[in-house]
């Protein structure tokens, strides 16, 4: 029989459908192990494949989904995975002999491995390599990993499935709205699992047929590899009764065509579907023939991702910066840290960088005296946690970095390789197998050329035993290496000219490890800024370098739009506009001296807080204080709280107002402490015993100061005693209680029972989150506010005296 | 004993924080400082949390008209409304998430320095982390009852329906709560407060798996709108 590959990339295969469901209509008992019960109904198996044979099927899946140890143990099998995986290739081989191809299924052990679960990633290489090797004994054609929802685990099976036999690999995820379940995009699963060497790749089970068509035009955008589908027949529901998959044979039917055209070349079907399905989608299909591939336009780019987050360098593309502070050699602290086991450190660095426009970080644990083979894969694990970025390993001990690779849940860099035949034959071979892209160093044994066409030579042979190992030209990219300027100043332009024969000659993408320009001269940033300029100007795709350097920033974002770049200008005008103007723009030089009262209210409408203090400076040179108040801010207030109460304005506008007032009645207190600015009246309040929630509490406390109320604020899980001790010491008028919960609202009656026995004349009101005005009028409250306008209202529907 | 210990990914999208915010579902352009502001506590969010999860499946001892009680733990669900969600169970699954202490430590800091919309942001999309960090440990639940040929039950916590929260302590003590740093106040609150405990329920028998999500409200989505406590407010 004809290889699966050769022929899959020449017409449309039909797949099979669901294996499961049809077992049950054999008599698989509920709660029972498909696999483990097929030893021992061998005939029932090789029936369900008969039928979908029959029914045209091109490829029949073995009954193995659940045929790891670690699924097996659930069922005191781990020992059997040989037994039951020889067994269904041969029961599946016996059935389809040489008219269809058999997959090898292996599904999902239930375990995710770190750094989400706690099972090394290196112990579920094995557990699956058993598995797909006890799959190639019993005769698969080809090896099926599907209904995988995290690529790290997918990623190990795949690794397995490779090291373990020769045969071709296929990689299937499920979705839902658009992602697997931790988190991977189509696109992100494209880029990973592809570099890693599937042979193909896409999406089972999941929602059903629709949801999967729009998977499909993602990884067909991001991918050249044939792709699959094989969909459930909709979800479970129950009518009259029974379980029933909604889709009919003629609803997935439909469906063949539209997957056909994006070129997906193996079609079948998952949970639900029977033969009549498969049946009715082999007769939807016009035509064998593979949709032909879209054109590529341009060179190919270098895609790099992490588990959820691709980034994309090409000439085409922004140039993208690298962060490069996470390096001991570079940096006292990052070593100090390393050598603490410092972590927090190391990622706020990290954090640090993406904030300030990074897309890549570069992690260097070569500490002196320290174990690369342990910190670099320690160090990939807590950052692929807490940031989302892919990273560049910067390592060059083969061992560490290997293990580097394993934990990384994405697609990497590796920095790097040069053209020393030593370092290019142990590091390639590492990123073919674990899918990486490598950056190539313009130097060999005898060091760094002066001239730029020795170093394009260089590149060459890079690229060469790329080629050799099997890895992609787009997945290389070169750094012609610049010295410092203190002591070859005249090489500077050397570099640049590399750069250009680089991308002139090879097409690959290129990058630059910027900051060496300046090493050992004063203010680095300005020839670092410079240097990034001209060889942005030879076609530099990436730079590894400080991004906390704003002139460095600004020098990519210019220099991108100079190199046409971006599109539009689009880029340039985001940064320019989010790096120029703070969300609150500066005050309106044309503020009507006259008159800046109508200035004050808007910028308090606004939540301006910056322009609020000048602008009631301002208005205090016309006005007293009272009229700053009445005439200035209260108005706002009002409007504002007229605004969200229509409907008009959100909840956080309304605190914004709250807070830029705020901000202004404390000025005025400040620097006015013989006024009167509190003139509603004194308000205790807090959140009731127990209840440990405040935000909202907090925010009815700021909006009642604002329209001039004393508030004392006695906090969160404030005791009945405190409030009524409060009130009688404050001579508050009104008392105020929040709670969140069920269970600390009942504390809200004993609270009021107290005030109204020792001070009657307060007034009280109820509020939060699970409190109805039923429940207020329940318990004897005088007022319940649904929201903080609310509150606001009713206590100034209160007469209350003056506050203090 | 049958228990994961997760970390979890948490790739929180704006559309999911909006509701956490009263912004509804699809609000539109927003006001810039509203809009730096969720931009500025989604990044600080993202780097403070440390999203775990644990799970863990028991099977069900006995099941009257007003108590599940299950093997091996100390946890029991309890009322009649509560108990009518897994008479056709055959096991439960105990869910426990939580975004980590740095959480609470960063909005109480916000709140003695920062304004009340600093405050009022951070702890709605912290909100909105929790429920998407419980929504992911849901997946996984459900992933492994389905393939085990069950059907899962909608989630339903401590406190919902007339479920008393005072059972908070036993889920914590039956999940191990303290391998992930989370506890129980005296009054039944679970710290840090950016934590969520769940059930699901094992059936053989399909079931509608309602969410009422009331539209573009910040609905926890444990449940039908008819056992959760904030139905009045939140369908008026």
């Amino acid at each position: 029989m004809a290889d699966f590959i050769t022929t899959l990339k020449k017409q449309v295969l039909l797949g099979d459908g669901a294996m499961g469901t049809m077992l049950v209509e054999q008599g698989l008992p509920p709660g029972e192990n498909p696999e483990l019960w097929m030893l021992a109904h061998p005939l029932a198996v090789q029936q369900v494949h008969r039928a979908y044979l029959e029914a045209g099927a091109q490829v029949i899946q073995t009954n193995t989904l659940s045929g790891t140890e670690l699924k097996l143990k659930e069922y005191g099998a781990a020992d059997l995975v040989e037994e039951v995986n020889i067994t269904a290739a041969r029961l599946a081989r016996e059935v389809v002999q040489d008219r269809a191809f058999v997959a090898g299924i292996i599904g999902p052990t239930g375990q995710f491995p770190a750094p989400l679960g706690d099972l090394p990633w290196t112990e579920l290489v094995e557990v699956f390599g058993r598995q797909a090797r006890a799959l190639e004994a019993g005769g698969v054609d080809f090896i099926f990993l599907e209904t995988f929802s995290d690529l790290g685990e997918i990623r190990a099976a795949l690794v397995a499935a490779r090291k373990y036999t020769g045969l071709p690999v296929a990689c299937s995820l499920t979705y839902t709205k658009g992602r697997t379940l931790t988190g991977t995009s189509p696109q992100i699963a494209a880029i990973v699992l592809e570099a890693m060497g599937a042979a193909c790749i896409g999406a089972n089970c999941s929602t059903g047929a629709a949801e999967l068509l729009a998977v499909m035009k993602e990884y067909r955008q991001f991918t050249r590899l044939p792709l699959l589908v094989e969909p459930n027949a909709g979800m479970p529901v129950l009518i009259n009764g029974a379980t029933v998959f909604k889709e009919t044979p003629q609803d997935m039917a439909r469906f063949t065509e539209p997957f056909r055209n994006l070129g997906v070349n193996l079609i079948g079907a998952c949970c639900g579907s029977t033969p009549a399905h498969i049946k009715a989608m082999g007769e939807a299909l016009s035509a064998r023939e593979p949709a032909p591939l879209p054109e590529q336009e341009g060179p190919p780019a270098t895609r790099l991702a992490s588990r959820s987050r691709a980034v994309t360098l090409g000439s085409k593309e922004l140039p993208v910066l690298i962060g490069e502070r996470i390096n001991p050699s570079a940096r006292k602290a990052v070593a100090e840290a390393l050598r603490q086991q410092n972590w927090d450190f190391i990622i706020q660095e990290g954090a640090l960088q993406l904030d300030a426009g990074a897309l890549l970080l570069d992690l260097n644990t070569g500490l002196a005296g320290g174990d690369e083979t342990r910190l670099l894969p320690e160090g990939v694990r807590r950052l692929q946690m807490s940031l989302d970025c892919p990273l560049v390993l910067d390592c060059t001990n083969p061992t560490a970095l290997e293990k580097g690779l394993q934990e990384f849940q994405g697609k990497a860099l590796i920095n790097s390789v040069n053209g020393d035949k030593k370092s290019l034959n142990s590091i390639l071979p590492l990123a073919k197998k674990y899918g990486a892209a490598v950056l190539g160093l313009t130097l060999n044994e005898s060091g760094i050329p002066d001239k730029a066409e020795e170093r394009l030579d260089i590149a060459r042979e890079i690229l060469a035993a790329a080629e050799h190992y099997g890895l992609p030209r787009e997945d290389m990219i070169i750094d012609c290496l610049v010295l410092t300027a203190a002591t070859s100043p005249e090489l500077a332009l050397e570099t640049v000219r590399a750069i250009t024969l680089v991308k002139e000659h090879l097409g690959v993408n290129t990058v630059l490890g910027l900051s060496n320009v300046s090493h050992g001269l004063p203010q680095r940033s300005w020839l670092n800024a410079a240097f990034l300029s001209l060889a942005l100007g030879a076609g530099l795709d990436a730079a590894i370098t400080n991004p906390l350097d704003h002139r460095i920033r600004e020098t990519m974002i210019a220099g991108a739009l100079l190199t046409g770049r971006d599109s539009g200008a689009r880029n340039y005008l985001a940064q320019a506009g989010s790096l120029g103007s703070p969300a609150n723009p500066p005050v309106n030089e044309d503020v009507d001296p006259a008159d800046p009262g109508p200035a004050l209210q808007q910028a308090i409408l606004n939540g301006q807080q910056e322009t609020v203090i000048p602008l009631v400076q301002k208005l205090l040179e016309k006005s007293d204080v009272l009229s700053v108040i009445n005439e200035g801010i209260i108005p706002a207030l009002e409007m504002i709280g007229g605004h969200f109460a229509r409907g008009e304005a959100y909840l956080p506008q309304l605190i914004l107002a709250g807070d830029a007032a705020k901000k202004a009645f404390t000025y005025l207190k400040d620097n006015f402490p013989r006024q009167q600015t509190a003139q509603g009246g004194t308000i205790v309040i807090g959140t009731v015993k127990g209840d440990i929630h405040d935000i909202g509490k907090n925010i009815v406390s700021a909006l009642l100061e604002n329209h001039g109320f004393r508030v004392i604020d006695l906090g969160k899980s404030v005791p009945a005693e405190a409030f009524l001790e409060a009130a009688r010491r404050e001579k508050a008028g009104v008392v105020a209680l929040s709670a969140l919960m069920t269970t600390t609202m009942v504390e809200m009656p004993q609270v009021i029972k107290l005030l109204k026995q020792e001070l009657p004349g307060v007034k009280v009101i109820v509020g939060g989150a699970v409190v109805t005005a039923e429940y207020a009028q329940e318990i004897g409250a005088d007022g319940y506010g649904a929201d903080a306008v609310e509150a606001v209202k009713i206590v100034r529907g209160f007469s209350l005296a003056p506050g203090l | 004993m049958n228990m994961r210990t997760l970390n979890l990914p948490l790739l929180l999208d704006r559309e999911e924080i909006y509701p956490f915010l009263n912004l509804g579902l699809t609000p539109g352009p927003l006001p810039a400082n509203v809009d730096k502001l969720i931009d500025t506590y989604l990044r600080s969010i993202t780097q403070l949390a440390k999203p775990q999860g644990l799970i863990r499946v028991c099977s069900i001892r006995s099941i009257t008209t007003d108590r599940v009680v299950l093997d091996d733990a100390s946890l029991v669900i309890a009322g009649p409304r509560a108990v009518a969600h897994f008479t056709d169970c055959e096991k439960i699954t105990l869910l426990a998430a939580t975004l980590g202490p740095a959480i609470d430590e960063h909005l109480g800091g916000l709140q003695q320095t920062a304004g009340a919309a600093d405050a009022f942001i951070f702890n709605g999309i912290a909100s909105a982390a929790a429920e998407h960090t419980i929504e992911i440990l849901d997946a996984i639940a459900v992933r492994d009852i389905r393939r085990s040929a069950y059907y899962p039950t909608a989630r339903f916590s401590p406190g919902y329906g007339d479920w008393p929260l005072a059972h908070q302590r036993q889920f914590i003590d039956s999940v191990s709560g303290g391998k992930i740093g989370l506890t129980v106040t005296s009054h039944h609150l679970l710290q840090p407060v950016k934590s969520v405990t769940a059930v699901i329920g094992w059936s053989r028998v399909l079931l509608e798996r309602s969410y009422e999500r009331p539209q573009g409200k910040p609905c926890q989505g444990t449940l039908t709108c008819r056992d959760c406590p904030l139905k009045e407010k939140c369908l008026s």
